[in-house]
């Protein structure tokens, strides 16, 4: 089939292949630490004060429940009546969320979407940048013989059906490279190497979860917290120590 | 302290590694051995401040500026504290430093002004709050610091240690009611912290009235229990509860709970037999003869004795 080989121009390695494998391998490292920028104050972000008001009601409220026996009964009732009482803590009711709250927060949105960007722009920008500089050439030749099929995949930018498909263009030869350096990259940054799924994930979730760890929704939390706290029944676990006790230091005694 | 004060000497041939291992588990676990941190700390900072990362760096300026105020080292304090301000001129952790360096010259109302100011742009600091109450603790200004740690509390209601320093602060200022309002609430935290259930007991003891004392009654056979017998104090408080229930008539009575005092008092007198001095035990023998739990206890000592 091949009937004879294309002979390609030395500068085509000099200016096409070399430059567009350093520029891709400069936009990932660039990429890294931009990431790594955007990425690094996220976490410095408080909560919120009131957030974890409610938490620490819910978890006292919890221990209430759990170790309400190692404390006096008037003790217990009192701190009943201050969570779950008419005018208790966990009574309180909350306005009704609002869009915005539904969406999660603007904040987390809009550093979501930044992220977001902060990956497709300079993809975009390189993808322009690739097919203004570099389209149009042919780069060089798989080893092996391919079907017809696998022209659109490796010979873009080029419309030449006479050509053998197993020669490939720059602009297919960017995209390759493009997707398919991440093992080298990961390579490359031992530790944080650029995970290209990982990320992709972790972005799924964050646009899940509205950013950040999942907040609750105190409503229905107090709504349950109070009706547990309601069905408890007041139960000494120091009940009968007197006489256990009272065992104890007999049996001491006679020994 | 001879071992101390030798490696104390020899800071010199101590490595820099070594020094900072020290500091950081001084750090960790909260230690006070503040003339070594001391020590250690400016050693450091003078001679190997480039080596460190910033972060260690500040801390162990903060560290060491807080050991030798400890340690009365106050020209060391001075000038760490100093330099701290000079790179971190606003922020709570550096007033907070400025302030105990006010305190512990004796200059409180400049530490109170310092951290009225932080409170003003962070009313919840909790680092400046905790400040503030051990200040008016220190300053024996019991209800301010009762204040200070209430707006503490507000925000940190799980912070088991702040309830814990509250029923001591409400001791200190008599308010036994409130004090066993904390003690329980530290026991919903630690259910079977020992000298948690001895204090509470004791309190309930203070304030008297007959469920008080009995409620106390089951705090101290708790703690017998989960001691085996071997807290003196618990014991010494069943003799005390009893002897008070006894003078109760009405409800001293009631089952073998009656029988408690009298056994434990026994069991004090055992365990004094076998651990404390002659005169001690005399003590003993006078003070449940006293509280009327002395002839039984007596007679078994004899038995004892006999056998």
């Amino acid at each position: 089939m091949v009937s004879q080989d294309l002979v390609l121009d030395r500068d085509v390695r000099d200016w096409v292949l070399i430059p567009l494998t350093v520029s891709v391998i400069l936009m990932k490292l660039l990429q890294q630490y931009a990431v790594k920028l955007m990425a690094a104050p996220k976490p410095s972000e408080p909560p919120k004060p009131e957030d974890v008001q409610q938490k620490n009601t819910l978890a006292r409220s919890g221990l209430l429940r759990a170790n309400h026996g190692f404390i006096s009964e008037a003790g217990f009732r009192q701190r009943r009546a201050y969570f779950a009482g008419k005018e208790g803590v966990l009574q309180q009711t909350f306005p009704a969320k609002g869009l915005n709250d539904m969406m999660g927060n603007p904040d987390a949105m809009q550093g979501m979407l930044k992220q977001q960007m902060g990956g497709l722009v300079p993809q975009m920008g390189m993808g322009a940048f690739v097919n203004y500089f570099f389209s149009g050439f042919i780069l060089g030749r798989v080893p092996f013989s391919l079907s017809p099929k696998f022209r659109p995949m490796l010979q873009r930018g080029i419309d030449l059906p006479a050509l053998d498909p197993s020669y490939f263009t720059s602009l297919s030869f960017y995209i390759m490279a493009l997707f398919g350096l991440g093992g080298v990259f990961r390579l490359m940054f031992a530790e944080d190497a650029i995970n290209d799924a990982a990320q992709m994930a972790q972005m799924q979730m964050g646009g899940m979860g509205g950013g950040g760890p999942p907040t609750l929704d105190p409503a229905k939390a107090y709504e349950a917290e109070r009706q547990a706290l309601d069905v408890v029944e007041y139960r000494s676990r120091l009940e009968n120590s007197e006489l256990r006790s009272l065992k104890l230091l007999r049996a001491q005694l006679a020994a | 302290m001879a071992g101390a004060s030798a490696s104390l000497d020899s800071v010199e041939s101590v490595s820099l590694l070594d020094m900072l291992q020290y500091l950081r588990q001084a750090r960790e676990l909260r230690s006070h051995d503040s003339e070594a941190v001391a020590r250690y700390g400016s050693t450091i900072l003078r001679k190997y401040a480039r080596k460190l990362n910033q972060t260690e760096l500040w801390l162990i300026h903060e560290q060491t500026a807080q050991a030798a105020m400890d340690s009365h080292n106050e020209p060391l304090a001075l000038s760490i504290s100093q330099n701290v301000l000079a790179r971190f001129p606003k922020g709570a952790r550096g007033s907070r430093l400025a302030g105990m360096l006010g305190e512990s010259a004796g200059r409180t109302s400049e530490a109170t002004q310092l951290y009225a100011k932080e409170l003003e742009l962070d009313p919840q600091n909790a680092l400046i709050l905790k400040r503030s109450v051990a200040m008016h603790k220190g300053q024996g200004n019991i209800p301010a610091a009762l204040a200070a740690l209430h707006t503490y509390l507000a925000s940190n209601q799980l912070d088991w240690g702040a309830w814990e320093e509250a029923a001591e602060l409400y001791i200190q200022a008599q308010l036994y009611q409130q004090a066993v309002f904390c003690l329980e609430e530290v026991l919903l935290h630690q259910p079977i912290a020992l000298g948690t259930h001895l204090l509470l007991a004791d309190t309930l003891c203070t304030l008297g009235g007959t469920p008080n004392l009995l409620t106390a009654r089951t705090h101290y056979s708790a703690v017998v229990e989960l001691s085996g017998g071997r807290s003196a104090r618990a014991l010494y408080g069943l003799t005390y509860v009893a002897a008070q229930l006894g003078a109760d008539r009405k409800a001293g009575k009631g089952g073998e709970e009656a029988e408690l005092g009298q056994v434990a008092a026994r069991a004090l007198t055992q365990l004094y037999q076998r651990e404390a001095p002659e005169a001690e035990q005399a003590m003993l023998a006078g003070m449940l003869k006293a509280q009327g739990l002395a002839v039984e206890a007596v007679e078994g000592n004899r038995n004892a004795s006999k056998r």
